[in-house]
């Protein structure tokens, strides 16, 4: 690379006032223009305009500019747009610095003009001085496997499969469970009135396509090693004992002995070893539940029924095999979509759970209405099976939680809203009121937020049908009492009435809301994606890029992003697939290489770097006592520069003379200035 | 990415951030997108806002660099300020067919540089700013405008300029005076007609009868504005005319030097032909000259203009006569190519009574033409003119300026069909002239050859004849005697048409029969135009013809056809908004005082100062828009402008289809107890934006608009437009909790001691992060939420302030406050144009006014036409991360269908 002396160019940003109106960006200007090496600097409205980056393209051919500054707001905001105007302009784009006059200067110290012209004054000073040092980095094209992996086959990972599919890619779907279909599996109607497990089918029938692989009862096995275009995934699948020659006879399930309490219906009722899962879920197969069938003819566990292989014996169709084996895959993908989906909050010890039979949540709520689930569509007491003539619904149950003062809660509190819950309820409210007209039925609620489409009709059919909504403020919840008679019912303070109210109840709905899985710490380390303060994963930008990551080639849809209602889950589920296409498409995708690279003459092979790289870039080359760098693995953490001992590592576009560079002039402004 | 010929594509219509973001993410896939907006720019709404929720990031810092990919991408082609036309075909293979409305800025030249901005002279209402300010008739929506090139206002052409028979750009004009460019708005006119100074005094302005500013107050004094122009900007024009270069060699002769046969050489001379104009009176300007009295159109001001036309490189020779000197047959033996005939109608036509070639009885054009020459006219005392046009009008004042002691004119009808232009009779009776109306002359008395008097009857008014004017009937015994000793005959002109030779057919009328497009006479290379065609009219109309004229004489000497695209249909201006117009008074055109008039032809009209003009012409409702005064061209040196640009349509071939068309703000007209277009400080969320953005009209300062006083006491009322029924809609808006929410926490951030409260139903902040936001606003902001429903406002006529009656709905109180501003969370209602689009896309819309989608499959961007999808608030109401999924869900469903369509065809 051939040394050029640098010429540089300084661009100050108004942004209309949001900079303007506090740092007097002429002045900065001016003082910029006097700093060494630089050439041009000027001023102007909004930079990152098209006619803001004209100027800046002028400019860089008539004073022949070889580096460039932007003093503006984040660089995380607008250092992609500039580096790129760079490239068109056929200047490498780390030849760009932007100091940040905004969201450092400008904002923070918005009534303190004088005062923050002269910090962006040396900001920018700092900028010139690590931009005269700027090296070029160079890029590298890598080829992209025309593969693409969806971890999580829900609703949400089902669609973006379909989609990615049908766009002719091939599609790697991963699932833990047994069967895919994830919460719309276990879901009875949807709130525009269509059945959740004829959706379901409609969408899991079509995946009996060449592109697609499914691994069910399969988990990522360890942290995934690559990079966009280029992923390399470990997954473990538990071992199939039912296989495609399953006809859904049910025989197996009819010989089985083993009777446990039915998981699906939320232990409403029973169910064998070997089961079918719920209608429209995938593969339509029987599911052996090892855990609970384990001991089968061997008797490892005393409390076990001996079962001999029954289900062996009755089927016919050669379908189950009791010793298979799990399996481990090597998947390749370019691209990885991130599905995982919520899990409903746990209310134990709220209002009674788990304590009152007859408070329930309104998933199991759910599996009582479905015509397939344990009381066959009736809502019933499940302390005595008969229906109750008043319904109380609770909602906000683990969502808008208050922090509250002095309370030691061991359990988090979720102050968001989980989106879905209102217009769940109010379609479960109708429903009732339709199986049985007489039923009282309260809804106990801080505000109903019926905001989607066609949602608000629901609010008002309830209110049509006698259902009687109550608000309570989000800080005096109601309370169950349970009189020693067993009758149950709700006190709470109407505001209306100004009064405590006591609501005599047969059956308890706590409306629960989404929470994050519990494995989305094991995830987001597994795929080095980061999280929002709700615990859910965390896009790469909540306006713009609901769907991106930080890690580049990974995308989220549906309720790992946060709790969302099936329309808007599909929809991110196909958005997620396009952004997923894209680097499938093209085929190729460059990586800046900004990377860790070492002075052999310096290092001594104590190999600290390598303990600590966390992508497993560096290899301790013993033979030469050095290290050796696998650029595409670096990710240019910078955690090896730091740690090594003798200053051998350093990091491309960070290096230690640059950032020294900030700093001197930085500590030279200060001495001279205050 | 090379878009090569197999490349897949599809359509994206609505570029707001849902349409960008589909349109990226296709293009990113590899297809080839169009992306129609109807707009100059892309950004839709979201360019509009400040902030966005909960983060509070700046819109458009976060918007523009999408917006910019957009505009260098390779695989996207942008057709901003287009729409839709038609589509057909089926998924994988429509036809689409898109206007491209005409911008007249050619977008690969603009360099938005803005120069044209500084000189246009036509404001109007800023629709970027919600018309909260105003922005010049050429303009860019905003600083971050994609493409960033302007575009140019036109809503058609403005009567006043439809209504000119020599169709002179009057807004053109007006609007240069308005900024002061006098000489500017000279030259203007001077490229449509070569008398403006003329004009401006004696044209009959119909013009003024069309204005639009009539409808409000008065018509703008045009002519009068006319006549400013050319008396205060002419100088430097007149000595900058030079003679225009010679390009043709074929002569033409003009027979008759009157406003037409002027006009005509005026043009055929600017085009590069030598030309002679043939005057049989000893000076030109024909009418002009000698039937126009002095008072009306001093000779100097006449002069003047023809001596440009001179200078321009006419020659005019007078005091030869055709048919007497030589002949039209003689003219092209002497090698002139092409002959317009212009001769006028200088022929008084008699009454027809007995004996009237008396003494005393003389005919009104004789009398003007020897008056107006100097020559010695004889009158005596007491003056009878019949007639009821201009003629009798000037031939009365006239004759009092001459001495007469008293004028009467004799009109058959009366002055409501009196064809005299009504400013003129008026300054006619000011100065002495008395009407009589209702009379006709029966005979004329007389003595040893000369009139003493004329007996008359009394008419009265019938049934309307043919020319639509009720015809007068004699009353029987009305007659009378009126005592005089000079009549003058002024009932109408005809030509002399004796020179003619016979292949020039002639009318029953006794004019020139010519083809009223070309103005040929039955005698090829011969055309006519002007009174000895029309009859006796005006003198725009003449110059109208003498410019007509000179365009067939120019297609006819260079052998073109004379009609091809003559026949221009004009597109008018369709509907004026005249809301929140002030009246203002119409200029009075300043007169000489009655007394300084009569017995010397001083100009009775003295014209506007300058102060009179610009005050008068910026009255003006810019009805067009753009008035075309062409100082954008002067300045654009990049010679970007086209103004006479045309629409254009562009057919695409396309696999698939992305609705993105968006939402329009529910209008807060329709909740009239909000009081919102009726008090001042109720404003609308959007508004709201605007306000307290950086580059919005207030520079990003929250003021009031009664008084731009800072408000200290704020409400917002919730739910506007949406979750109701007399409002027609049902749904909730899905973003107006959150935005008012984050309006407030701006407000709160710019003032801290503001008082804010939040009138709401429910507050719905569903998404990721906004329940944590509306925490935050009412824990650390102190903002006051309050739950009920407002049922009314009304203002404090003095204060400007507002109270508001609310329920709390928690409490059950009944409150009233008072507050300093109000602000509207105003919902989303569905596109206007989403009818139009069902038509052409055949896709449907429900109960809610949004397009249906197929709901039962839940995958919100599917239609019920296959390869049709739908994405954003056309969908219905959403926030911008919900609508950034959906336009990416729908970029991913069309790249399926594209992906197994035919190849595009270029455009």
């Amino acid at each position: 690379m051939e040394k050029q002396e640098p010429r540089i160019g300084v661009y100050v940003c108004h942004c209309g006032s949001n900079i303007a109106g506090v740092v007097n960006v002429a002045e900065v200007a001016e003082s910029a223009a006097k700093l060494p090496s630089v050439v041009s600097a000027k001023h102007y409205a909004y930079m990152c305009s098209e006619p803001g980056q004209a100027l800046i393209k002028e400019d860089i051919k008539k004073f022949n500019l070889n580096r460039v500054i932007v003093a503006a707001c984040s660089p995380r905001m607008h250092e992609p747009t500039y580096r790129k105007l760079l490239a068109e302009n056929d200047l490498n784009p780390f030849y760009f610095e932007m100091a940040n006059i905004r969201e450092h200067v400008s904002w923070p110290h918005m009534r303190e003009p004088k005062k923050a012209t002269e910090k962006a004054k040396s900001l920018v000073k700092m900028a010139v001085a690590r931009a005269r040092l700027l090296e070029a980095v160079s890029k590298m094209e890598v080829k992209v496997t025309q593969r693409a992996l969806v971890i999580g086959g829900g609703v949400a990972g089902i669609t973006a499969t379909l989609d990615l599919a049908n766009c002719g890619f091939e599609v790697v779907l991963v699932e833990k469970e047994p069967f895919l279909g994830g919460h719309l599996a276990l879901l009875n109607k949807l709130y525009w009135g269509g059945d959740a497990s004829a959706l379901l089918a409609s969408l899991t029938s079509k995946l009996d396509n060449p592109k697609i692989r499914v691994l069910k009862d399969s988990e990522i096995a360890e942290h995934v090693e690559g990079y966009i275009g280029n992923f390399n995934v470990k997954i473990v699948q538990k071992p199939q004992y039912v296989n495609e020659n399953c006809d859904l006879c049910g025989k197996c399930a009819e010989s089985c002995p083993v009777t446990v309490p039915n998981n699906i219906n939320f232990g409403l009722d029973q169910r064998k070893a070997i089961y079918l899962p719920p209608k429209g879920s995938y593969p339509a197969r029987y599911v052996l539940d090892k855990d609970s069938c384990d001991g089968c003819g061997t008797d490892r566990s005393s409390k076990r029924i001996q079962c001999d292989h029954q289900c062996l014996k009755a089927c016919e169709k050669n379908a189950i095999n009791l010793d298979a084996a799990s399996n481990e895959f090597l998947v390749e993908a370019g691209t990885i979509i991130v599905s995982t989906g919520f899990e409903p909050y746990n209310p134990v010890e709220d209002f009674g759970y788990g304590e009152i039979k007859d408070v329930i949540t309104q998933l199991t709520l759910e599996r009582m209405l479905n015509a397939a689930g344990p009381s066959k569509g009736k809502v019933v007491k499940p302390s005595d099976g008969k229906t109750p003539s008043s319904v109380t619904f609770i909602m906000c149950v683990g969502s808008r939680q208050c922090v509250q003062q002095g309370a030691a809660s061991e359990k988090p509190l979720n102050a968001y809203c989980s989106r879905f819950c209102c217009s769940s309820a109010l379609k479960n409210v109708a429903l009732i009121k339709a199986q049985s007209p007489k039923t009282d039925v309260y809804v106990l609620f801080k505000d109903i937020r019926s905001f989607g489409r066609e949602q608000e009709s629901l609010y008002r059919k309830a209110r049509e049908l006698g259902v009687n909504f109550i608000r309570f403020k989000p800080k005096e919840p109601p309370r169950i009492v349970k009189e020693e008679t067993g009758k149950l019912s709700v006190e709470l303070n109407d505001l209306l009435l100004k009064a405590k109210i006591e609501i005599a109840t047969d059956l308890i709905v706590l409306v629960e809301g989404m929470v994050p899985r519990k494995d989305v710490i094991d995830m987001n380390a597994k795929l080095s994606i980061t999280r929002s303060p709700d615990g859910f994963f965390q896009e790469a930008h909540p306006k713009m890029n609901p769907l991106d990551t930080f890690a580049e080639g990974v995308f989220l849809c549906g309720t790992a992003q946060g709790p969302k209602d099936v329309i808007d889950t599909i929809s991110q589920a196909s958005g997620a697939a396009a952004k997923a296409a894209v680097p499938l498409s093209r085929g190729r995708v460059q990586i800046d290489l900004v990377t860790a690279f070492v002075d052999k003459d310096l290092c001594v092979g104590c190999g600290k770097c390598v303990e600590i790289c966390p992508y497993k870039a560096l290899s301790l080359d013993e033979a030469e006592n050095t290290l050796n760098v696998t650029e595409v693995k670096c990710k240019g953490c910078g955690s090896c520069a730091a740690t090594c001992p003798v200053g051998a590592m350093e990091l491309r576009h960070f290096k230690d003379a640059q950032l020294l560079a900030m700093v001197d002039v930085s500590a030279l402004a200060m001495e001279g200035g205050q | 990415m090379m878009i090569h010929k197999e490349q897949k594509s599809a359509l994206v219509i609505g570029g707001g951030v849902t349409g960008i973001q589909t349109a990226l993410d296709l293009g990113d896939m590899g297809l080839k997108v169009y992306l129609v907006e109807k707009e100059p720019s892309i950004g839709g709404h979201m360019a509009q806002l400040d902030k966005t929720f909960p983060t509070l990031d700046c819109s458009a810092c976060i918007l523009t660099p999408k917006m910019v990919d957009v505009a260098r991408h390779p695989n996207i082609q942008l057709l901003t300020y287009s729409e839709l036309e038609n589509v057909s075909g089926r998924a994988g293979d429509f036809k689409v067919r898109v206007k491209r409305k005409a911008r007249f800025v050619d977008l690969k030249k603009c360099t938005g540089c803005g120069e044209c901005v500084k000189e246009c002279p036509v404001e109007a209402k800023n629709e970027f700013n919600l018309g909260l300010n105003l922005r010049k008739a050429i303009y860019r929506p905003f600083p971050q405008a994609i493409p960033n090139a302007f575009v140019i206002d036109k809503r058609g052409t403005p009567q006043c300029r439809a209504t000119c028979p020599a169709g002179i750009n009057v807004q053109g004009y007006v609007a240069l005076i308005s900024q002061g460019k006098f000489a500017e708005a000279y030259a203007l006119i001077k490229r449509f007609v070569p008398f403006p100074a003329v004009l401006g005094r004696v044209c009959f302005r119909p013009c003024e009868t069309e204005c639009e500013r009539g409808k409000v107050d008065e018509p703008i004094a045009i002519c009068a504005l006319k006549r400013f122009a050319a008396d205060h900007g002419s100088s430097e024009t007149k000595e900058k005319t030079v003679p225009a270069p010679k390009i043709f060699d074929e002569k033409v002769a003009i027979i008759g030097a009157g406003p037409a046969g002027l006009t005509a050489a005026y043009e055929l001379t600017q085009k590069g032909y030598p030309v002679t104009v043939f005057e049989s009176l000893p000076q030109p300007g024909g009418m002009l000259r000698f039937g126009i009295p002095e008072y009306r159109l001093p000779r100097n001001v006449l002069d003047a203009e023809i001596e440009q036309i001179r200078n321009l490189g006419v020659e005019i020779k007078t005091s030869v006569s055709v048919g007497k000197d030589f002949s039209i047959d003689e003219i092209q033996r002497n090698g002139y190519k092409a002959i317009f005939v212009a001769t006028g109608a200088h022929k008084s036509l008699k009454i027809g009574l007995e004996d009237e070639e008396t003494i005393g009885v003389i005919q009104a054009i004789d009398f003007l033409r020897d008056a107006n020459q100097g020559r010695e006219v004889r009158l005596g005392e007491r003056i009878a003119v019949i007639g009821g046009g201009n003629v009798a009008i000037d031939a009365s004042r006239m004759a009092l300026r001459q001495g007469a002691k008293s004028v009467s004119i004799l009109y058959r009808r009366s002055r409501n069909e009196m064809p005299a232009y009504p400013h003129e009779v008026k300054e006619a009776e000011k100065e002495g002239v008395e009407i009589h109306f209702l009379v006709m002359p029966k005979k004329i008395l007389h003595k040893n050859g000369h009139v003493y008097g004329v007996e008359c009857n009394r008419l009265r008014l019938d049934k309307p004849d043919e020319s639509g004017r009720r015809s007068p009937v004699p009353i029987e015994g009305s007659e009378f005697v009126m005592e005089i000793d000079t009549i003058i005959e002024a009932i109408g002109q005809s030509s002399d048409l004796s020179f003619l030779p016979d292949a020039i057919k002639i009318t029953g009328r006794k004019t020139v029969s010519v083809d009223p497009l070309t103005f040929e006479t039955t005698l090829p290379g011969v055309f006519a135009g002007g009174d000895v065609v029309l009859g006796p009219a005006s003198v725009i109309e003449a110059i109208a013809n003498g410019k007509k004229a000179a365009i067939s004489i120019d297609r006819y000497l260079r052998g073109d056809d004379l009609r091809t695209g003559r026949e221009q249909i004009v597109k008018k201006v369709e509907a004026v908004s005249k809301e929140d117009l002030e009246k203002r008074e119409r200029k009075a055109m300043p007169l000489l005082p009655i007394t300084d008039r009569v017995h010397n032809f001083r100009e009775v009209e003295t014209g506007f100062t300058e102060q009179m003009a610009i005050e008068e012409a910026k009255r003006c409702l810019s009805c067009g828009g753009c008035s075309e005064c062409l100082q954008c061209e002067k300045v654009c040196e990049a010679n970007a402008i086209i103004h006479e640009q045309k629409d254009e349509y562009v057919d695409l071939h396309v696999g698939a289809i992305v609705v993105a068309t968006g939402f329009e703000m529910f209008d807060a007209h329709k909740k009239g107890e909000y009081g919102y277009g009726k008090f001042d400080n109720v404003i609308t969320g959007l508004e709201f934006e605007r306000l307290i953005n950086a580059g919005g009209p207030t520079s990003g300062e929250l003021k009031r608009p009664s008084d731009g006083r800072h408000p200290e006491k704020i409400a917002f009322i919730q739910c506007v437009g949406s979750r109701d029924q007399k409002a027609d809609n049902l749904n909730c808006s899905r973003v107006c909790c959150m935005y008012a929410i984050k309006q407030a926490v701006l407000i709160k951030e710019h003032m801290p001691n503001t008082d804010v409260s939040i009138f709401y139903i429910d507050i719905r902040a569903y998404g990721k992060g906004f329940e944590e936001f509306y925490r935050r606003a009412e824990e650390e902001f102190g903002i006051h939420f309050i739950r009920g429903a407002v049922g009314e406002v009304w203002e404090h006529p003095e204060t400007k302030n507002l109270s508001l009656r609310a329920e709390d709905s928690d409490t059950g109180e009944l409150l009233d406050e008072e507050f300093d501003l109000i602000i509207l969370s105003v919902g989303l209602s569905s596109p206007k144009n989403a009818p139009f689009l069902e038509d052409i896309l055949k896709v449907t819309h429900s109960s809610d006014g949004y397009f249906a989608t197929t709901q039962p499959e839940a995958c919100s961007v599917l239609t019920p036409v296959e390869g049709v999808f739908i994405a954003g608030a056309a969908e219905g109401p959403k926030d911008i991360p919900d609508s950034i999924a959906q336009a990416s869900a729908a970029a991913m469903k069309a790249a399926i269908v594209a992906n197994n369509s035919k190849p595009a065809e270029g455009i």
